[in-house]
């Protein structure tokens, strides 16, 4: 490293169990989205151990990267992130065709009708509003079953309204798949909502509250970044 | 199908139909069809010109030699269905009564000419005929040899021991020679009579001709079957070897013709380059999205590489058809100027452009691709990632595939080198320079109107965005120019050879009594002529006291073509005081009194000759060198003051020497006379000429019809293709300015939303794609001159000159063109809401 160079997250030790619900909280800059990267695996941590269901991420190259995402790993982004040449539908199919999953459009279908965007399924992510593009997000996040699902201000684009409904209906899917879920916020409402909070300042990491039983299954141990 | 081929199909059919590729396709459907149409178009009129031209050698192409060739060789042209005439050339005498005439006496066989028109008319009154050689026992004879020869068709005159009948009057030979020299008056006779004239005897002078003709490609392969097996006396000419006018002009148009179509490959290049990197820039968002979503790399470049070829292929195969469209468009409206002869062949153009779109697009979209695939998925959280600039690797590669096409369809490396080498110094230069005026416009700009502050801003911000699209404008503009300069300066030449004075008639064999006479004719009529020059007859003897002989013939023998011309035979002197209109001293002094005498110190006398500069290079002559003379049976010695660069295409008399006049003056010389006779002077003329028989007149008005025909249709030839690259370079520009405010769309619609007026923004665009386009036109006009500089002095073989007039045409067209367009995108954005704005950039 040389002397311009900035470290952004030190002395991290983060554990979250299978199943459960995270919240990372903290101000811009504070650091969220890079430890949100660098957990979902695509980032490199520059030092430091990483293990996505036990398997270490930090060793893996990107090819590998990308394959546990694709099977494992689901993502809901603050900007959306749908791509703009693919219909709600094919954005929504995408994780699951990647994953080699069978039946990807009929999922895609079930998955539209639970985020009640059926009669949007042809249409481009310009012709939808921003609440609908979220829908279509959380769809495409939980098409291929991921184990983990992590999620960037999920409702930070979107008026109180209609980010209710999508945390409503992020909370519900998560539920019913028993999906682990990782959210990165500054909207306290919905942090709360998690079984557990942290707190991201100056790239560094202070547990809030502990409100869920251990469930020891699967770990994400981040550490020394 | 596998996943990473339906993604790319999805992704493809829904761009398409979503005209998110539209501008990126269009470049390559642009430069694909104008490749083809341009191609198609320099070949189709370049075979015209050809065959048009060929009527002036009577032939597709001869063979001349010293003795007769084997008749393998004949029998092989039959064999390949190529048709030719056999002739012997020889001068000779014609005798009637009393009168002799030296002639040069065609012996033919039956078919001459091949191609052209031989008029010949059989009755005094009648109207000349298109007719072949004549039967047995006739001649048809040349009509300058009437006035000397009292001679009436239907006479009888004898050739060697043969008496013939003259049964036609030639008023049109097709190949007649371009040489003021070789007058003697042309008699055609068929070859079966030539044994009984035993004209041809040992040692006798005789040329033989054979001349050739086919239907196009026969003649093709017949000629790559005999050339290996010419010896160095048998040369195979066609109409555009030889250093006639019209082989030049033939020539210079050809290669005009093919600048057009590498201009036309380079502008598809460079459109080609910024939309494949508009391509990769464009699909970063969606690669990260699909790499987040766990897509491996090679799924990733698999489905990138297909998605960019299939939208090649489809960008290409409208090209060809577009192109198609307009080839035939342009071959159409030139059916009245020119005639097309060839066939619809499409198959070199079809190639040509193909070859170019394929290769455009895997060498450019090489880097912009690798970026691409490489895209970190980072991105999506970031919002934005670097778009990898060009390594110089593949900058290399796509250079040297562009002149490997280059050389590839034009066969010529000085060519396709001077466009490079003119564009890539340019854009080295230029790249910096851009950098240093944005950042001086921003400084200017800080204290300039408000539309102003943010065009200058703007330019500056986007400085390595406008980089590349100012280098594409440039390059764009930069042709254009080029196109301009070379077609103007080629048309001014040919009208500077040939204008309509020039001179139609040479008068020659005029003797030192017959000079004051001649003078006052052409007082009296008012007749323009190049003055009396003075022949001499001498041989160049000795250069330096080393003999001239050796040397001149080692030359020859190694230069057959060019090494003949001047040596190893009688020259042509004259003297003179003054420089000859069309001749330039390149080095030394012309001798006006001062340099005369200051030379006359040294070498204490006048003993000065000015040598021609081709020649010069030839025999390594340099100034100061002692040149011998023999002139009969004197000696002179001369020293070189002076080397001239001659226009050998002028009409008039051309001499590779000029003596002082001090050094010639007293021998015995004839004089000759280029004048420009007006049609109601021709009378005037005859009746002079018939008073002094001994004057011998060249009638060169049909040739220089001929030349001024063949010009006429280049000309309009390369203002056509001039039209299609200009409107290929437009074309270019527009796409790229359109690429251009897609980018802008997402700054347009922040800026729309925070209410920033529609005029503001409007001028705003204006200004700083005036600055651009202004900036493009300066630097194209820069490269400009360097590259007609290179392409006058090294590949036309033109004089150089600056043409400053071009830089303010290239400047404001530029600026106006490029800022016209920029404003009418601009309206088209500002039209449309600001939600829909800030949706289609999402």
């Amino acid at each position: 490293m040389n002397a311009k160079s900035l470290t952004i997250l030190q002395n991290i030790d983060l554990e979250v169990n299978a199943g459960s619900t995270l919240a990372i909280v903290g101000a811009s800059g504070s650091g969220k989205s890079t430890l949100l990267s660098l957990i979902a695996g695509l980032d490199l941590p520059s030092s430091g151990e990483i293990f996505l269901k036990g398997k270490p991420l930090h060793q893996m190259d990107e090819e590998q990267r990308s394959e546990m995402r694709a099977l494992h790993v689901g993502f809901i982004f603050q900007q959306f992130l749908l791509v703009n040449s693919l219909t709600a539908l094919e954005n929504v199919m995408l994780p699951a065709e990647l994953a080699n999953m069978p039946n990807a459009k009929a999922k895609a279908l079930a998955l539209l009708a639970k985020v009640d965007l059926s009669d949007r399924a042809d249409h481009f992510p310009s012709q939808l509003s921003g609440g609908e593009q979220q829908r279509v997000a959380i769809a495409r996040a939980f098409i291929s079953e991921p184990d983990i699902l992590f999620a960037d201000e999920p409702t930070g684009n979107l008026d109180t309204v209609t980010g209710q409904h999508i945390a409503n209906l992020l909370f519900d899917i998560h539920q019913q798949q028993g999906t682990t879920l990782v959210l990165v916020t500054h909207d306290n409402q919905l942090a709360a909502r998690c079984q557990r909070q942290v707190k991201m300042a100056s790239g560094q990491l202070t547990e809030m509250s502990e409100q869920a039983a251990h469930l020891d299954t699967t770990s994400n141990i981040v550490e020394n970044v | 199908m596998p996943m990473w081929m339906q993604h790319s199909f999805r992704l493809l059919q829904h761009e398409l139909k979503r005209g998110e590729l539209t501008i990126i396709a269009l470049a390559i459907i642009l430069s694909v069809s104008s490749v083809f149409s341009l191609s198609g178009f320099s070949s189709q009129i370049r075979e015209s010109l050809i065959q048009n031209s060929t009527k002036f050698i009577a032939a597709d192409a001869i063979l001349k030699a010293s003795r007769p060739i084997d008749d393998a060789f004949l029998t092989q042209a039959s064999k390949q269905n190529v048709q030719y005439v056999q002739q012997v050339e020889m001068a000779s005498m014609v005798f009637a009564d009393d009168e002799m005439l030296l002639i040069q006496l065609k012996a033919s066989s039956a078919g001459y000419p091949l191609r052209g028109e031989l008029l010949v008319r059989k009755t005094k009154q009648g109207q000349p005929e298109r007719v072949s050689t004549p039967e047995p026992g006739h001649i048809w004879l040349d009509k300058k040899a009437l006035p000397k020869l009292a001679l009436e068709i239907g006479d009888m005159v004898e050739l060697g021991n043969l008496t013939v009948t003259v049964a036609g009057i030639i008023e049109q030979l097709p190949d007649a020679s371009f040489s003021v020299f070789t007058s003697a008056p042309v008699v055609i006779l068929a070859l079966e009579d030539l044994a009984a004239t035993e004209l041809v005897q040992p040692g006798s002078r005789v040329g033989y001709r054979y001349l050739f003709a086919s239907e196009e490609g026969q003649l093709k392969s017949f000629e790559t079957w005999l050339k290996p097996q010419l010896n160095e006396t048998q040369h195979w000419q066609d109409i555009k070897s030889g250093n006639s006018p019209l082989a030049k002009a033939l020539n210079r148009a050809e290669q005009y013709l093919s600048l057009g179509s590498m201009l036309g490959i380079i502008l598809a290049a460079v459109a080609v380059a910024v939309a494949s990197r508009r391509y990769g820039q464009r699909h970063q968002a969606s690669v990260a999205i699909f790499k987040a979503m766990g897509a491996s790399k090679s799924h990733i470049n698999k489905m990138v590489c297909l998605h960019w070829s299939l939208l090649c292929l489809f960008s290409i195969s409208i090209g060809l058809v577009l192109g198609l469209g307009l080839l035939k468009l342009g071959l159409w409206a030139i059916t009245d100027i020119l005639e097309i002869t060839t066939t619809d062949h499409y198959g070199y153009p079809l190639l040509v452009a193909i070859t170019t779109g394929i290769i455009c697009a895997t060498a450019f979209a090489l880097q912009p691709l690798k970026s691409l695939t490489s895209t970190s998925p980072m991105m999506i959280l970031r919002g934005s990632d670097i778009f990898k600039n060009s390594s110089i690797w593949s900058n290399i590669i796509a250079v040297a595939s562009v002149f490997a096409l280059l050389t590839l369809f034009s066969k010529n490396a000085m060519l396709s080198a001077a466009l490079l080498v003119g564009a890539l110094i340019v854009a080295g230069i230029l790249l910096l320079l851009a950098h240093g005026l944005m950042k001086l416009g921003r400084q200017v700009g800080s204290q300039a109107g408000k539309s102003w502050h943010l065009a200058l801003a703007n330019v500056k911000r986007r400085a390595s965005e406008n980089g590349i699209q100012l280098i594409s404008f440039t390059v764009a503009i930069n042709l254009l120019l080029i196109i301009l300069v070379m077609k103007n300066s080629i048309i001014d030449e040919w009208q500077a050879q040939l204008p309509s004075d020039a001179a139609n008639r040479f008068l020659i064999n005029v003797s030192e009594s017959q000079r004051p006479v001649i003078e006052d004719f052409f007082a009296e009529h008012d007749i323009i002529s190049s003055g009396l020059f003075s022949v001499v007859r001498g041989r160049l003897a000795a250069i330096n006291d080393e003999q001239v002989k050796r040397k001149v013939s080692k030359e020859e023998e190694t230069e057959a073509d060019n090494g003949r011309r001047g040596v190893g035979r009688e020259l042509n002197l004259t003297w003179r005081a003054s420089l000859p209109k069309g001749n330039k001293v390149v080095a030394g002094q012309w001798w006006d009194e001062a340099a005369t005498n200051k030379l006359s110190e040294q070498n204490n006398n006048n003993n000065l000759v000015s040598i021609e500069q081709s020649l010069a290079e030839r025999l390594n002559i340099v100034l100061g060198d002692k040149l011998l003379f023999t002139l009969g049976s004197e000696e002179i010695s001369v020293t070189v003051s002076s080397i001239r660069e001659v226009n050998w295409q002028s009409m008039q008399p051309n001499f590779f020497m000029i003596f002082h006049p001090a050094v010639l003056a007293d021998f015995p010389a004839t004089y000759i006379s280029a004048i420009h006779i007006k049609e109601e002077q021709k009378q005037a003329l005859q009746q002079f000429l018939s008073l002094y028989p001994t004057i011998s007149m060249l009638d060169v008005e049909a040739m220089i019809n001929q030349l001024r025909e063949v010009i006429a249709q280049v000309s309009v030839a390369i203002q056509f293709i001039l039209v299609l690259v200009v409107l290929a370079g437009c074309l270019v520009l527009i796409a790229q300015v359109q690429a251009s405010m897609e980018e802008r769309e997402r700054e347009l619609a922040i800026l729309r939303t925070l209410g920033a007026k529609g005029r503001i923004l409007t001028m705003s665009i204006f200004y700083e794609f005036l600055v651009l386009g202004a900036l493009a036109g300066f630097m194209a006009s820069l490269a400009m001159e360097l590259a007609v500089y290179l392409l006058q002095s090294q590949v036309f073989n033109m004089t150089f000159n600056f043409h400053f007039s071009y830089w303010l045409l290239g400047i404001s067209s530029g600026a106006l063109f490029v800022s016209t367009i920029g404003l009418l995108a601009c309206r088209r954005l500002l039209n449309l809401s600001s939600v829909t704005l800030i949706r289609r950039t999402m």
